[in-house]
């Protein structure tokens, strides 16, 4: 936001052509993996409330990785002022990695940002927040996993943990990596539990087992990594979860607010569409290069607490949570 | 003016006391139940903000609690509001404790520093409590919310305001003493001895001298009645010894008779040819002593803020160093200006007398606080300060002179302690009144009060210290000459260099700079640090006029120069011995003791004992003095630099004590030296 006002100045003292040339709708390609949702719409809302002109051309994976060459092709070939890439995944898959970028496979030649993105740097889709080393930038919705960590220890103190994850998702497998690190410095262990592939697919069915098993294995909470997988089959991993008496605690906004997972630290996606629409903005209006616009995260979380689930599981949040927590 | 020591003298002086104890009681009287109704008022006010920081407290804290029991966890499954409490029991110092409990009172969570006497007591002494109910938003208590605020933050300040009080009683009662002092002696001691005198030497049958009769007082119309009594007298004799002239022609033995009445008379009664003649002026120690001490209250009333106000002027000057370092410059252009003038001072005192030194003194430093006022930058302030410096310089050393000069026989000691005194009493209650008037009128108007008491010290000298008074030895002795015969007098230098330079190293460097450092490492407030190194004012004070009367009475005023100093080292020596909170300021006051023991027989030892000049004597022994000052705390720090701030004590303490012991060794050789002579 800071970077408008000079900008907006230096706009005004242009010539009438340029001033024009600031009108022109500029054309967005976005490029979503598992259809619209709320990042989208705080994306699409924050052009509207600020009057910029933009033409958003809306293209969905359906999340099938193989569509994605084909997205890619299509993108080339329309020259949009922009490319918007939804979920690690695809972003991966459409931008490939930084340092072995292949034009005839990855997007080329156009400014670049992607929402919805864990770990860009672990996944290689930038070389560092600060300075993306390619015409490349977007925004992060995770927390800090040391955070997340503290946001479960702050509800509920515990020596064992689990989680769920899709092996195909590199972003599950990193953030997994990174919790089980970081609980093992502090005496604690977490329980990775892959869902078994058949065919190269994760197998939904086997998610009510998983969770007993987790169960079983000692967990006291059920950790939920942001994956794409997991999210699609909220509804059964939670429900599992609160079956099995066990306390879920989710990285993402969507398996506490539409699920019934007990607790989360999340960005709200919504807020994080419109914060990738901000740096957007900066591209396409501001002319500033996107390598120049540094990756970066909401600075502020909420912690959701599903008050339901914390009935039902006889687990309710600290007198201290409260001052900080939204129920939902 | 002193009252020769004799039983008139004894009723005057019990008359004194009476007087000085009467005003004493009703002073302290109003002013102690001024206080109490002032705290009082105090506690009325601080009772129910207390409650009210207790209940906007309990606000506080009760809304997660009533956020829980709003989003529908039962009162009794409350998690972590312990843990809670503890969190903002820990960030609110005034909080004794939090306590929640339900309908029945059983409690659920506390905490708090107290909140293990409440569990055990359910009450708790020195706090303010306030209960909340915890409630649902819209629905019925479930339980109570506790909150215990300490008094002990409040008490704190109820305490400041309690020793600033006392201050302020103390400033008081030394104003008033002062001036009760003079007003006693003019009007009172003055006339009542001057009658007693008189007396006397009519019953001596000298009637030579008329008295003066001053005022239109009682002791004025006794003083007019008794010179026209002894004009009448006088004009008898005369008639008498007409009238033997005349009975002497009568007869030879007419004439023999009337030669031996005449004879008689004259030898009982002493009269003078030509006619009785005015008492000269009686020399007063306590005129020098009254604007001596309004002239330290001026020049002091701008202590607290004179390094503050230079740096105000060298932020608006120029940049070529650092305000803070800049001003220092007017503080070391006033120490500077003292040092310098004060030998001339004892020149100008020696030549023309106190009276004409004071009015010199005074028009100078008056010049100077006029200056200061008015001044709009650093370089005009640091001159105005070298007015300030010069005039303190001469008016200082005027007044102690006057003072040895009027101290009678016997009350040398007592008079020059009462020197120290009166800069001690005028520096604290300056200090304190000036940094009132700089508060409330800003530092301008605290210069221009400086320059209105000088005015009314010049005007008392002009009325209270008489003429004349010029010391002939000193006469043709310039500054030079007088330093080569005060430096050449062995005694002098003995006492210079081996007890009153050392006082002063001790003084700038253990109370002014080391003291005021290990007190703050001992933990103490800066209020309470300024209170510890009042005492060594608070300890001189009574000690000084104890050291005079021992001098005087007692006649071991060199003992106790040297018992002194090795007192103050063995205190400062001592320190280690019992925890530092203690022994400091045990060793504070001691000092303040054994400097003002010393301080008045090292004046006497100078003015009784000095072959010279006794002005440029003790304007060597000021200068001196100034040294030491300045030596001491660059001593001290050069001690900490090397070692901690116990050592550095100890190092100053030992050196005193030997020097000390110097002292006595060569006090005693010296009368070896006069025996055998």
């Amino acid at each position: 936001m800071m970077h408008r006002r000079p900008l907006l100045a230096a706009v005004a003292l242009a010539a009438p052509g340029v001033a024009r040339a600031q009108n022109r709708p500029r054309r967005i390609l976005m490029l979503l993996f598992r259809g619209w949702e709320e990042a989208c719409d705080g994306f699409r809302d924050y052009f509207a409330v600020r009057h910029r002109p933009v033409d958003l051309i809306v293209r969905n994976a359906q999340e099938d990785l193989t569509r994605v060459p084909d997205m890619v092709r299509e993108a080339q070939a329309m020259q949009p002022d922009l490319v918007y890439l939804w979920g690690t995944t695809l972003a991966m898959a459409a931008l490939g990695p930084w340092d072995a970028h292949d034009p005839a496979r990855h997007l080329t030649g156009m400014p670049v940002v992607f929402n919805i993105v864990t770990d860009p740097v672990r996944n290689r889709v930038v070389r560092t927040r600060t300075e993306p080393g390619r015409p490349v930038t977007g925004t992060e919705y995770i927390a800090p996993v040391a955070v997340q960590l503290g946001a479960m220890a702050s509800y509920r103190p515990f020596r064992r943990a689990a989680a769920l994850y899709n092996p195909r998702e590199g972003n599950s497998v990193v953030t997994l990596e990174e919790m089980h690190e970081l609980l093992a410095t502090r005496g604690a262990m977490l329980d990775r539990l892959p869902v078994p592939l058949v065919e190269g697919r994760p197998q939904a069915e086997a998610i009510p087992g998983l969770v007993a098993r987790a169960r079983e294995g000692g967990a006291e909470w059920l950790y939920i990594p942001p994956d794409t997988f997991l999210n699609e089959h909220r509804a059964a991993l939670t429900a599992a979860a609160l079956r099995e008496g066990l306390p879920s605690f989710s990285a993402s906004e969507r398996f506490v607010a539409f699920a019934d997972a007990l607790a989360g630290l999340v960005s709200r996606y919504y807020s994080v569409g419109a914060f990738t629409a901000f740096k957007a903005e900066q591209i396409l209006f501001g002319g500033v290069a996107p390598g120049a616009i540094p990756v970066e995260t909401l600075s502020r979380f909420s912690y959701l607490v599903r008050m339901d689930t914390a009935r039902r599981l006889h687990a309710y949040p600290p007198v201290s949570l409260l001052r900080i927590a939204e129920a939902v | 003016m002193s009252l020769p020591e004799d039983g008139t003298a004894r009723i005057l002086a019990r008359l004194v006391r009476n007087l000085s104890l009467i005003a004493i009681a009703v002073l302290l009287g109003t002013v102690v139940a001024v206080s109490f109704a002032a705290l009082g008022a105090f506690e009325r006010e601080v009772r129910p903000a207390l409650e009210r920081e207790a209940t906007v407290i309990g606000t506080v804290v009760a809304n997660p609690f009533e956020r829980a029991l709003g989003l529908g966890i039962p009162f009794d499954a409350l998690v972590g509001a312990e843990e809670y409490l503890d969190g903002v029991a820990t960030s609110q110092p005034a909080v004794a404790y939090l306590v929640l409990t339900d309908l029945d009172g059983r409690i659920l969570a506390a905490s708090g520093p107290a909140a293990a006497t409440f569990r055990t007591q359910r009450e708790v002494s020195g706090v303010t409590e306030a209960t909340l109910p915890v409630a649902a938003p819209g629905g019925r208590p479930q339980g109570w919310l506790l909150v215990g605020v300490s008094r002990a933050a409040v008490d704190g300040i109820v305490e400041d305001t309690r020793w600033d009080l006392l201050i302020v009683l103390l400033v008081g009662v030394m104003v008033a003493m002062e001036l009760l002092r003079y007003a006693l002696d003019r009007s009172v001691i003055g006339p009542l001895s001057m009658i007693d005198r008189m007396a006397r030497r009519l019953a001596a049958g000298d009637c030579s001298v008329l008295a003066d009769p001053g005022a239109a007082d009682e002791a004025g119309r006794v003083a007019l009645a008794l010179n026209a009594l002894l004009r009448r007298l006088a004009d008898r004799c005369a008639q008498l010894e007409w009238l033997a002239t005349e009975a002497a022609a009568v007869g030879a033995r007419a004439a023999r008779e009337a030669a031996a009445l005449i004879a008689g008379l004259r030898e009982r009664l002493r009269l003078r040819e030509g006619g009785a003649v005015a008492e000269p002026a009686q020399p007063s120690a306590s005129a020098a002593r009254l604007p001596l001490f309004l002239f330290v209250v001026a020049e002091q009333l701008s202590t607290s803020f004179i390094p503050l106000f230079g740096r105000d002027l060298a932020r608006h000057g120029p940049a070529f160093a650092s305000p803070d370092l800049l001003a220092a410059l007017p503080i070391a252009t006033f120490v500077a200006a003292v040092a310098l003038a004060t030998p001339w001072g004892g020149t100008v005192t020696a030549r023309r007398g106190p009276r004409a030194a004071v009015l010199i003194g005074g028009a100078v430093a008056g010049l100077g606080y006029l200056g200061a006022a008015l001044a709009q930058d650093l370089p005009q302030f640091a001159l105005a300060r070298v007015f300030c410096g010069i005039g303190y310089a001469v008016l200082t050393i005027a007044c102690q002179t006057q003072m040895a000069v009027a101290a009678q026989q016997g009350r040398l000691a007592r008079t020059l302690g009462g020197f120290t005194g009166a800069v001690m009493t005028g520096a604290v209650c300056g200090t304190a009144i000036g940094a009132v008037i700089a508060d409330r009128l800003g530092y301008a108007a605290t210069f221009l009060a400086s320059v209105a008491l000088v005015v009314v010290v010049m005007g008392l000298a002009l009325r209270a210290i008489p003429r004349g008074m010029t010391d002939p030895k000193a006469a043709g002795q310039g500054v030079v000459a007088g330093a080569r015969a005060a430096f050449g007098n062995a005694r002098f230098t003995a006492l210079l260099l081996l007890a009153a330079i050392p006082a002063k190293v001790v003084l700038a460097g253990f109370i002014f700079y080391l003291a005021p450092i290990a007190l703050r490492d001992a933990g103490l407030s800066q209020a309470a640090v300024g209170r510890n190194v009042m005492l060594y004012g608070l300890c001189m004070l009574p000690a000084i006029a104890l050291g005079g009367w021992l001098t005087d009475r007692a006649r071991i005023g060199g003992g106790l120069i040297w018992g002194a100093a090795v007192l103050n080292g063995a205190a400062m020596l001592a320190i280690p011995l019992l925890p530092e909170d203690v022994s400091l300021p045990i060793a504070i006051a001691l000092t303040g003791v054994a400097q003002g023991l010393a301080s008045a027989p090292m004046l006497a030892e100078v003015a009784a004992g000095a072959g010279g000049s006794t002005a440029l004597l003790l304007s060597f022994l000021r200068l001196g003095e100034r040294v030491g000052s300045v030596v001491g705390p660059f001593a001290a720090a050069w001690l900490l630099a090397r070692s901690d701030v116990g050592s550095a004590v100890a190092v100053l303490g030992a050196a005193t004590a030997l020097a000390g012991l110097g002292y006595a060794l060569a006090a005693r050789g010296r009368r070896r030296q006069e025996a055998a002579a």
